[in-house]
């Protein structure tokens, strides 16, 4: 369970987030849409803890975890996980080495054992291949060189092998067509096979994604607060008749 | 008119220009000292009068100013031969801890340790050069030391020997060249392939004549041979002033690389003349990373002297506190369609300062010469420095010249991303670096890279976060 | 042309050349030089939110080896300075430019670029570019690039397509060079 209890966010003197709540319980997929502005990247950014993002007041929880007393690497470690909108290249580190260090984190904190280096390329290389990627992509350089369209892709795969309890899409949609939307649809939906309790949270403008990631509950922000909740139809009718 | 606050000295051509000196005490070398050297050697008369003359030439010389700072330099304290033997230089319990806890991270074998910390007996050097099999030895490759070659080849060596660095070039080689001593020889016959690395396992006798090592390259028509020296792991020396001399021939269509990596103790002055002579499509690469030191001042240069010849510099620098790297390299565009290229990467931390002093020159006679320069410097903290002195010489006008430089901090953005995927901000910076460095430690031989990548993970875990 | 790197306002203040300026107030400011501009020219920026394009066109004929060595010397925190430097050599002609740009220790959040482009023509056209930079301050974006080219018959050659002699294509390439 994802808990936001009356959340707000300043980016340096603006307040943009201006007391949000959302209950996200385990297995189900909330939607976060609004018009630009409205604040929804400063939420997924507030929740990982980026700096530049200062929380003012209220929590958040994922589960028994109080997020804000923790570095953003423990949130990660944690089972959070965002697939950001703009990811930036790393430049000369492969896939394959960041996700192993990430990876052999979360399973350190979870009392797993290190999965041997030949697995971890196996999970890699198929979270990879259920993106549309090819297995090449574990040497190439993060983001480094990428097309948008790979680029979410890749994050994608990122989430997938470090088995996460949490995942928030910052608008993963834009930049795909209808292919890479359907992979996304089938990459989250293995995610939630291997974790059946797996919290998704979706920030997005348009409706086409909610076709392949059917919403339980829809929350539309508008300059800084919850202004409407509701549950799939509420995001069909904002596609027609837009924010008001 | 007024004048300017402060004139950085402009580079000039190696260390010889004269105006830009400080004045300086006489050395405590001697012409016996000189004589003693060559005498225990047993050297053929002519290297012992090009040693003498070499010596003038020194005693002549000032120190230059125009780049680190060299005048806690004390030449009458240094001794400029010691003889090899067995004892080490310092116990094990003498070597301090951050050196044994580096031996540990980067995987060090321990037969390697004690030597490196100067805590162990000297290796000599037959042991060292006998990597060479007889498949090469066969076809006339020598790898010997240039001690060695002097008895053995006492012609072939002749021939080139200070043709390339004159004693009278700098301050520097003129010591070099009165007082070497050990050093590599390479010869590689016409069209020969040498397929695997030659390597001087250790940086031999490094903490005592390795001070003042002089090595030779000669590599004849459409040969090829990579030349591999020093390592990662930090290495003491008792000697704290190195003014080693590199002379590389390349004949036409050679393919010469040499890959130098040094970490000395933090006492050193590492003062180097690398040169290499690339005849008509031939192909000199240097790679050379400088992590160790207090003051390194080195920048591997290239003639290019025949018509399609390449050169290639791979520059990587590590400086931490209390360290100048001052290197860079020196590119003469002297034939018709040569080219070259140079990547130089540094990261300052700690304090510590990295200067890329470059030149690039193209003459009535490189009619289409390209050359092309990228220089990318970190700078992981705000104490620290990052300098980049390059200077483009060009008097043809058909010629394609590109030079660029950066400078910054390890992006905000990168660390935050790396750490909200569960990395800790030193591991995060770490990888930065790692990546940042990548496109010049991947032209290493694997064992370097794989030490390499260790080290800069232990340097870079102190300093951030 | 190369798009400036800085979001540089319509008006910017213009500052008279000269050996010494010294920028002591916030603003956003433009100084060009050309051969008439002194040898030497050292623009310190000692206050912070300062946004300074520095233009320097050089242009030397035969005989003709004009000198500049500016250095930028960003002494506050947040000042700005973009240099975009020409050199344009024809005949036996041989400038020098310096371009240096340092930044303090303590002047966070800087951004320093320079550029210098060199055009030669003719045989015996030489330059000599030393652009430079000393660093001292880690939150910076801090970059600059040289280079040094002639005119090719391709670059001619669409412009004579459209019926220009090569001299006036020339001049052509020249102006947009100068642009």
């Amino acid at each position: 369970m994802l808990s936001v209890k009356e959340l707000q966010v300043s980016v340096g003197e603006i307040e943009i987030l201006k007391g949000i709540s959302l209950e996200l319980p385990a297995g189900e997929t909330h939607v976060i849409m609004g018009p630009n502005g409205s604040g929804k990247s400063t939420l997924a950014h507030a929740l990982v803890g980026t700096p530049g993002f200062s929380v003012t007041a209220g929590e958040t929880w994922l589960g028994k975890t109080e997020l804000l007393a923790l570095e953003p690497e423990e949130r990660a470690n944690h089972g959070l996980a965002l697939a950001y909108q703009n990811p930036p290249a790393i430049p000369g580190v492969a896939v394959h080495q960041l996700l192993r260090l990430a990876r052999q984190n979360r399973d350190s904190l979870l009392g797993l054992p290190q999965l041997p280096l030949g697995l971890f390329l196996k999970e890699l290389r198929a979270a990879l291949s259920l993106v549309g990627l090819p297995p090449e992509t574990i040497e190439r350089a993060v983001h480094d060189g990428m097309s948008g369209g790979e680029r979410k892709r890749l994050e994608l795969a990122q989430l997938m092998v470090l088995k996460p309890e949490c995942i928030i899409l910052d608008e993963i949609d834009s930049g795909l067509d209808v292919d890479g939307l359907r992979l996304v649809g089938e990459a989250v939906g293995e995610m939630r096979r291997s974790n059946p309790s797996l919290c998704v949270l979706v920030i997005t403008h348009y409706d086409r994604l909610l076709e392949v990631l059917p919403p339980d509950r829809v929350h539309v922000l508008q300059a800084g607060h919850i202004v409407r909740s509701g549950d799939a139809s509420l995001a069909r009718e904002i596609q027609k008749h837009g924010y008001r | 008119m007024a004048t300017a606050s402060y004139t950085p000295p402009p580079y000039q051509y190696g260390f010889a220009d004269p105006e830009l000196y400080q004045a300086r005490t006489q050395p405590g070398l001697t012409e016996e000292v000189v004589r003693e050297i060559s005498g225990l050697k047993d050297e053929p008369v002519w290297m012992l009068e090009q040693r003498l003359r070499a010596l003038k030439t020194f005693q002549e010389k000032p120190v230059p100013s125009w780049g680190a700072d060299l005048s806690a330099i004390n030449f009458d304290d240094i001794t400029y031969f010691l003889r090899a033997h067995d004892s080490a230089e310092r116990s094990w319990d003498e070597v301090p801890e951050k050196i044994k806890e580096t031996f540990e991270r980067i995987g060090v074998p321990q037969a390697e340790r004690e030597y490196l910390a100067g805590s162990g007996a000297q290796y000599d050097s037959e042991s060292v050069y006998h990597n060479l099999s007889e498949e090469w030895k066969v076809r006339g490759v020598i790898f010997c030391d240039l001690d060695t070659a002097l008895r053995e080849h006492s012609e072939l060596v002749q021939r080139y020997f200070g043709t390339l660095v004159p004693a009278a070039d700098n301050t520097f080689a003129a010591l070099n060249s009165a007082v070497w001593s050990g050093g590599s020889f390479v010869y590689v016959p016409e069209g020969v392939h040498v397929t695997m690395p030659l390597q001087a396992y250790f940086r031999i006798n490094a903490q005592k004549a390795g001070q003042f090592e002089r090595t030779l390259i000669i590599v004849e028509s459409g040969a090829n041979v990579h030349y591999v020296e020093g390592c990662s792991a930090p290495s003491y020396s008792a000697g704290s002033l190195h003014a080693a001399v590199v002379e590389v021939f390349a004949a036409p269509g050679a393919r010469v690389r040499y890959t130098t990596v040094q970490n000395w103790s933090d006492n050193v002055y590492n003062l180097v003349t690398k040169r290499a002579r690339a005849q008509a499509g031939a192909t000199v690469e240097w790679v050379d990373c400088n992590l160790g030191s207090c003051v390194t001042m080195k920048y591997p240069a290239v003639q290019l002297v025949g018509e399609g010849a390449h050169a290639e510099v791979l520059s990587l620098a590590l400086a931490g506190p209390g360290q100048h790297q001052d290197a860079g390299s020196k590119i003469h565009h002297l034939a018709p369609n040569t080219t070259s290229t140079v990547t130089s990467k540094s990261v300052s931390f700690g304090g510590g300062r990295s200067s890329y002093r470059g030149l690039v020159v193209g003459n009535r006679a490189s009619k289409g010469m390209r050359s092309r320069v990228v220089c990318d410097a970190l700078l992981i903290d705000g104490v620290s420095r990052s300098d980049t002195y390059p200077t483009i010489d060009i008097a043809q006008p058909d010629s394609t010249v590109e030079h660029e430089a950066s400078v910054s901090a390890i992006a905000e953005a990168q660390l935050s991303y790396l750490r909200s995927r569960g990395l800790t901000e030193a591991e995060a910076a770490s990888l930065v670096v790692h990546g940042f460095l990548e496109p010049v430690v991947k032209q290493l031989p694997m064992e370097f890279a794989i030490e390499m990548n260790r080290l800069i993970e232990l340097q870079m875990e102190g300093s951030v976060g | 042309m190369a798009a400036s790197r800085l979001a540089l306002p319509t008006h910017l203040t213009p500052l008279t050349p000269a050996g010494e300026i010294t920028v002591g107030e916030p603003g956003t400011y433009r100084l060009v030089l050309d051969t008439t501009a002194p040898p030497i020219c050292t623009v310190r920026l000692t206050v912070p939110d300062i946004l300074l394009q520095i233009i320097s066109n050089q242009t030397a004929g035969s005989g003709e080896a004009p000198t500049l060595f500016l250095t930028v010397d960003h002494q506050a925190p947040r000042t700005k300075a973009e240099v975009l430097a020409k050199s344009l050599v024809r005949g036996t002609g041989s400038p020098t430019f310096k371009g240096l740009l340092r930044i303090a220790e303590s002047a966070t959040g800087c951004e320093s670029y320079l550029r210098h482009d060199t055009l030669l023509l003719g045989d015996q056209a030489r330059v000599h570019s030393w652009p430079a930079l000393e660093i001292l301050n880690n939150e910076v974006k801090c970059s600059h690039s040289a280079t040094v080219r002639t005119i090719r018959d391709e670059d001619l050659a669409y412009i004579r397509s459209r019926g220009l002699t090569r001299k006036q294509a020339e001049e052509q390439i020249i102006t947009s060079f100068f642009a």
